[in-house]
């Protein structure tokens, strides 16, 4: 495949071309309540070729090669037009040319299981969900994606990379005959199968939960002093601020980069914030992204200055900065865009005990259920939470959702954990692209003044 | 498509086969400036096989290789799920005028003039804060074939523009959207309504925590119909987790309330003869008067339920679909019908309330039970029936089923979509003042 992308890309003439060929395995199970909804077994492939014309970029995304000759024309037509409408020519920071072959080797090869244990494996977790009187349903979902990448460009790299990830999700939904209450489960998350075995915990706990929360008050709406577990920081870095450090989202918006200059103090000292590609057995890990560029750990925020940003080889040139290997497209139909790998507050000192003494009044908000980011606003749902009082935990809430704005909530971070966890899966929305290549973590944080509707 | 059919054919009880060709052109200013033109081109196909009257599924991207498509599709069957409806025989050849084939290969110019154009008008506008343009120009040919004898065919075409005037220090701001199945110059009065959104969102106003009037724009509608659509589900009917049950006939909502599935609106790109099973899709009635009048239906829990598909099998959830997504039940394209206030009058009529414009979080909160609680994201504080300016730190929340049987108003107006100006009295509202 190397030599018939070298092929396609002597056919370019341009000042920057390259091209990527994918293929994609998946397969896909799915459990509604009792019933078996969905198998399905399927392999799509295409292409994405890339280049840089007289100051503009045109990109092509097909399916079938012999449109290859067609996709270059009409990409270079595209750039040309780029070029014209813009005052800011596009061009790219080089990356050292590479040529490497990554493939993996994971510990239980998902490959390897039978689709008929897979099933079934995710059918003993159904049962133990739904073998409770109150479980009203289920949406569980075992997913593999096995993704062969192959990429050339006019810098001379030239990869052949394999990724692989494979995870159980979905919902639980638990009802009373009046009322019905959803939460969110998850196993898995990276190449081995070895981590959705054996988690029956997981599901019984979540089983739980789902009936608990059907007796559960609804949280009274105000503002809030929050203390958030684990995922629900992950969450609230990522999408409160993790977005902003995306440099294709803020290249062309001078209010937001005026409030985002590097070496700004934009948190309290004891925030750092990191993003890291090489983190293995996390959903982020990657060795190069889609232009070519090694994965790295970038520091995004070191003892709360504004530090770093995540860049593509267009954002490091156009600002000045450094090539961290964050570009990265979900499939062949996409061009790459500058993406998170996995994001988390560093650890700081305190213990859970000590972080929940500290608060008189206020709430401890758990697991994430979903969030959203608009410019500088963000809003993200919990599944569960619980009231403090007096530094210790009270009723099981529900319906807690949480919101602000990323500027003074990063500036409300009063304290922070010592417990750093990752969210086994992860996924983030951005551009139409649904990356499952997204991991969060981070310890139990304690942010003052939060919104709660 | 006929050979994969055959192939298939030989080694199953019934097979679908569906093909989807794509074609799209987008452009993207950012700031004025234009990004990276990714052209896109491409066929998918997706292959159902029913053996031993269990169902198998598979995806591919090429029609050279059938064998494999076949192959992958027979393996997944051997575990499928037991299946006992059949593929229709017949669908609908009817057109809704959404096709224009100049569309298909649409110069990329134009559109990139077309943007340029605007943000000009913008800018002499005295708007100095980055100004934002997607243009789309996209065309899809469907077919969908069976062996029952089905053979079912549908182009369509459209062109989307999206203005976005970003607010001053933040990384985006209000917007307007056009979408018509083929090229139409852009309204200046859209212009002239995007730009006084812009204008009413300079001041910052902080909000009170206490129960107020709320009014959802269009751009809002999303938060009310991801609830509704998971209510009218087949789906969630046979699962018992649809708050509808047993509502049938019964008032649900005010009875000022009616709300139709529409996929035969002429030049609405949305629009569709048949759905993703190749079933005719149907005008219906969902709620008529406050009266809850029907769930929707694909051919698996129209079986399963004893009833007949209503024609909404689509392959999409709430976060759009692919050609791997499940098909189950979701409507194609819902209407209101108009009420009898002005949008003007509404507004007038807030003695104290928040305009919800563009709010964040739509998909959190328990959607199945019809609640919500969004960031108001976009939006304004009213007071005395006068915009007073953006409202900022604040969230709205409620339930659709109780917030309709308080409502304040419908406006006589309605989008393009069909979506009005709802105005709730009560609605629960969490501020910083």
């Amino acid at each position: 495949m190397i030599e018939t992308l070298k092929k396609g890309l002597s056919m370019c003439q341009e000042e920057y071309a390259d091209i990527r060929h994918e293929t994609d395995e998946i397969i896909l199970i799915n459990l509604k309540g009792k019933k078996l909804n969905t198998i399905s077994d399927s392999t799509t492939s295409g292409f994405h070729l890339r280049i840089l014309s007289g100051g503009g970029e045109g990109s092509n995304s097909f399916s079938d090669i012999k449109d290859m000759p067609q996709a270059i024309k009409e990409s270079v037509a595209a750039a040309k037009i780029g070029g014209k409408y813009t005052t800011k020519p596009i061009a790219f920071k080089q990356a050292p040319p590479v040529k490497d072959k990554v493939t993996i080797s994971p510990e239980e090869d998902p490959r390897k299981v039978p689709l008929e244990e897979k099933l079934s494996l995710l059918k003993h977790y159904n049962d133990l969900i739904l073998k409770y009187n109150k479980i009203q349903s289920t949406d569980l979902y075992y997913k593999e994606w096995v993704k062969h990448k192959y990429f050339v460009n006019s810098f001379g790299t030239e990869l052949d990379q394999e990724q692989l990830i494979c995870y159980i999700s979905g919902e639980i939904i638990a009802g009373d005959g009046t009322h019905t209450e959803n939460v969110r489960v998850e196993a898995g998350g990276y190449d081995s199968f070895s981590k959705i075995r054996n988690r029956e915990d997981v599901f019984e706990r979540k089983a739980k939960l789902a009936i608990d929360l059907l007796k559960a008050p609804k949280v009274t709406p105000g503002t809030y002093r929050v203390l958030l577990n684990q995922s629900m920081v992950g969450v609230f870095i990522h999408e409160a601020f993790g977005h902003f450090s995306e440099a294709d989202i803020i290249k062309d918006n001078p209010g937001i980069l005026e409030k985002l200059k590097l070496d700004t103090k934009i948190g309290g000292s004891l925030l750092t914030v990191i993003d890291d590609a090489t983190l293995y057995g996390h959903p982020g890990f990657w060795v190069y992204d889609d232009e070519g560029v090694k994965g790295r750990e970038t520091i995004l925020i070191k003892d709360g200055w504004l530090r770093g940003r995540m860049h593509s080889m267009e954002t490091a040139q156009a600002m000045e900065g450094e090539l961290t290997g964050n570009n990265i497209a979900v499939g062949w139909k996409y061009t790459p865009i500058v993406r998170m790998s996995n994001i988390y507050i560093k650890p700081g000192e305190k213990s859970f005990d000590e972080l929940l003494s500290s608060i008189d009044k206020g709430l401890y908000i758990c697991d994430a259920k979903g969030g959203q980011t608009m410019g500088d606003q963000f809003s993200f749902g919990a599944q569960y939470g619980y009231e403090i009082k007096d530094g210790k935990l009270g009723k099981l809430l529900r319906g807690i959702n949480m919101s602000g704005n990323l500027f003074t909530t990063l500036k409300n971070i009063i304290a922070i954990g010592n417990d750093l966890k990752f969210s086994e899966s992860g996924g983030c929305g951005k551009g139409g692209q649904t990356n499952l290549q997204s991991g969060l973590g981070g310890p139990h944080t304690i942010i003052d003044d939060i919104v709660i509707g | 498509m006929k050979k994969l059919l055959e192939l298939a054919k030989r080694q199953s009880d019934m097979s679908e086969v569906y093909v989807s060709k794509v074609k799209i052109t987008p452009l993207t200013f950012e700031n004025g400036e234009l990004q990276n033109i990714n052209l896109k081109h491409y066929i998918e196909i997706g292959l159902r096989i029913i053996r031993n009257s269990k169902l198998g599924t598979s995806f591919g991207t090429s029609l050279k290789e059938p064998e494999k498509l076949v192959e992958q599709a027979v393996f997944a069957s051997k575990y499928g799920p037991k299946i006992e409806y059949k593929f229709p025989k017949e669908s609908s050849e009817e057109s809704y005028n959404n096709y224009d084939p100049e569309i298909e290969n649409f110069p990329i110019e134009k559109l990139a003039e077309d943007g340029v154009s605007a943000i000009k008008w913008y800018t002499n506008k005295g708007v100095k804060t980055p100004v934002n343009v997607y243009m789309v120009a996209a065309s899809e040919e469907l077919n969908i074939l069976n062996t029952s004898g089905l053979f079912a065919s549908h182009k369509m075409t459209e062109i989307v523009r999206v203005h976005e005037l970003i607010l001053k220090g933040s990384g985006s701001g209000p917007y307007i959207e056009d979408e018509w199945y083929t090229y139409r110059k852009c309204d200046t009065k859209k212009l002239e309504q995007l730009l006084k959104i812009y204008q009413n969102a300079q001041k910052e106003c902080k909000v009170p925590t206490r129960p107020m009037k709320v009014m959802f724009t269009p751009n809002a509608m999303h938060v009310i119909y991801w609830r509704l659509y998971k209510a009218i589900s087949g789906d969630s009917l046979l699962e018992h987790i649809s708050p509808l049950e047993g509502k049938l006939g019964k008032k649900i909502f005010d009875e000022r309330v009616s709300i139709y599935e529409n996929p035969h609106i002429k030049n609405c790109p949305a629009s569709r003869p048949f759905d993703d099973e190749g079933v005719k899709t149907q005008v219906l009635p969902i709620i008529e008067n406050g009266v809850f009048k029907n769930f929707i239906f694909d051919l698996r829990t129209a079986q399963e339920y004893g009833t007949q598909s209503t024609g909404n099998g689509y392959k999409t959830t709430m976060w759009g679909g692919s050609i791997s997504t499940p098909v189950t039940p979701h409507p194609c394209h819902l209407v209101f019908k108009p009420g009898d206030l002005s949008l003007a009058d509404q507004i007038k009529a807030m003695d104290e309330g928040i305009i919800l414009n563009s709010p964040i979080g739509a998909h959190s909160g328990n959607i199945p039970a019809g609640q919500f609680s969004v960031n108001v994201g976009l939006g304004y504080y009213v007071k005395d029936g006068v915009i007073q300016g953006r409202a900022i730190d604040a969230m709205v929340s409620g339930n659709i089923y109780d917030n309709f049987q308080n409502l304040h108003s419908i406006s006589k107006e309605l989008d393009f979509y069909g979506r009005p100006w709802l105005l709730f009295n009560n609605m629960s509202v969490a501020g910083k003042k």
